[in-house]
């Protein structure tokens, strides 16, 4: 399985990073102001934002060879969380467009959203 | 052919899309599918400080094409042009016979994406691609190369009668070389290769081939960076005169991609 891809320096994400973790909790509420919740998913799933500032032409390209390679959204990859190193083995990008601005000579950036498959 | 002009400047944005159908389940699962004939690629291309003539070449396109209708060509200006650049053996790389090609040679920047090209005959012998692009562009072709006994090694770019190549001595060591390239004329074809001297064996990583004068960073290819089919973004083409012969604008252009 595919892996996302690391800069030169070995590092996957830049600062600032955010890293999301969400649960799907289902509420009803009753006329008497009694609830009752449920889970709706069975575990909670993780997103990872990813915001890269001066990547130089390298970094650029092979950022945007793995977008194709995984078809944007479509395909599936292992992620390593750059927090803890714990590896999520089944994940996708989150959009189908991937944003290049090209500021300079090696001052690329872009902005790439991980996120964690329910299967 | 129509082509958009050689006129690039900093910042520029490169969008790639993908169409990816899904049908998410109530406990968050997906489904999905690559739509793989809905993708495109967008340029948003910022102008500051063109000359009237510059910009002139940019109206006198979009006039020609009617804004969107039309097509043309686009020589992506932040590319490797070329195709499959570490695949030497793929069918886009065109050869003399006698020239004997081994992947999977380490390289210069910590893979094993170098070829070992090996010329068993006495003559020189080349390995190229041909690409829809204007002879009158100025390119930068560059590789890395090395060779253990020594060589000259030739980059090249050639269109109809004409060749701009230009010979570099390497040695053991890995050496990026760079030729600035303008074939010139009205071709709409170019050739963009390497010679290697006879009973030569050399070991090239990053042919790189990109719209400009110098080369940049090496960007690893694979469906290159010409364009026949694109197309103006939109009908509408603004135009900002800041000063006399001083020119602003922002273009989009797309293609299928």
């Amino acid at each position: 399985m595919s892996s996302f891809p690391r800069l030169k320096t070995g590092a996957v994400v830049q600062y600032p990073a955010t890293r999301t973790v969400g649960y799907a909790t289902e509420v009803f509420r009753f006329l008497d102001g009694a609830e009752q919740r449920y889970r709706a998913r069975g575990s909670e799933t993780r997103r990872w934002v990813i915001r890269l500032e001066l990547l130089d032409e390298t970094e650029l390209a092979a950022l945007e060879e793995f977008f194709e390679s995984m078809e944007g959204a479509f395909g599936r990859f292992a992620f390593e969380d750059p927090w803890d190193g714990k590896q999520y083995p089944d994940c996708s990008l989150e959009g189908d467009e991937f944003e290049a601005e090209m500021l300079g000579e090696t001052r690329a950036k872009t902005s790439l959203v991980v996120r964690e498959n329910r299967s | 052919m129509a082509y958009f002009p050689q006129i690039a400047q900093f910042p520029g944005t490169r969008r790639v899309r993908r169409r990816t159908v899904g049908s998410e389940a109530m406990d968050g699962s997906i489904v999905k599918y690559a739509d793989s004939g809905a993708g495109e690629i967008e340029w948003e291309l910022s102008y500051a400080g063109l000359t009237d003539q510059e910009w002139g070449a940019i109206r006198e396109l979009f006039e020609a094409c009617e804004g969107r209708l039309e097509t043309f060509t686009f020589v992506d200006p932040f590319a490797n042009l070329l195709k499959s650049s570490e695949d030497l053996g793929a069918a886009v790389w065109l050869k003399d016979a006698g020239l004997g090609l081994a992947a999977g040679i380490a390289d210069p920047l910590g893979g094993s994406g170098a070829t070992r090209i090996t010329n068993q005959g006495a003559e020189a012998r080349a390995i190229w691609q041909e690409l829809p692009a204007p002879a009158s562009f100025r390119y930068a072709v560059s590789a890395y190369a090395r060779c253990d006994a020594g060589a000259r090694l030739t980059l090249f770019a050639e269109a109809g009668a004409t060749k701009a190549s230009k010979e570099f001595a390497i040695g053991p060591e890995w050496r990026r070389i760079v030729h600035s390239a303008q074939p010139g004329g009205t071709e709409e074809e170019v050739q963009f290769g390497v010679i290697v001297p006879g009973g030569a064996a050399v070991d090239v990583f990053g042919l790189q081939v990109e719209a400009q004068p110098g080369a940049s960073a090496y960007k690893r290819s694979g469906a290159g960076g010409v364009y026949v089919n694109a197309r103006f973004a939109e009908d509408v083409l603004t135009v900002n005169t800041d000063g006399p012969g001083l020119n602003s604008a922002r273009v989009r252009i797309r293609t299928a991609g």
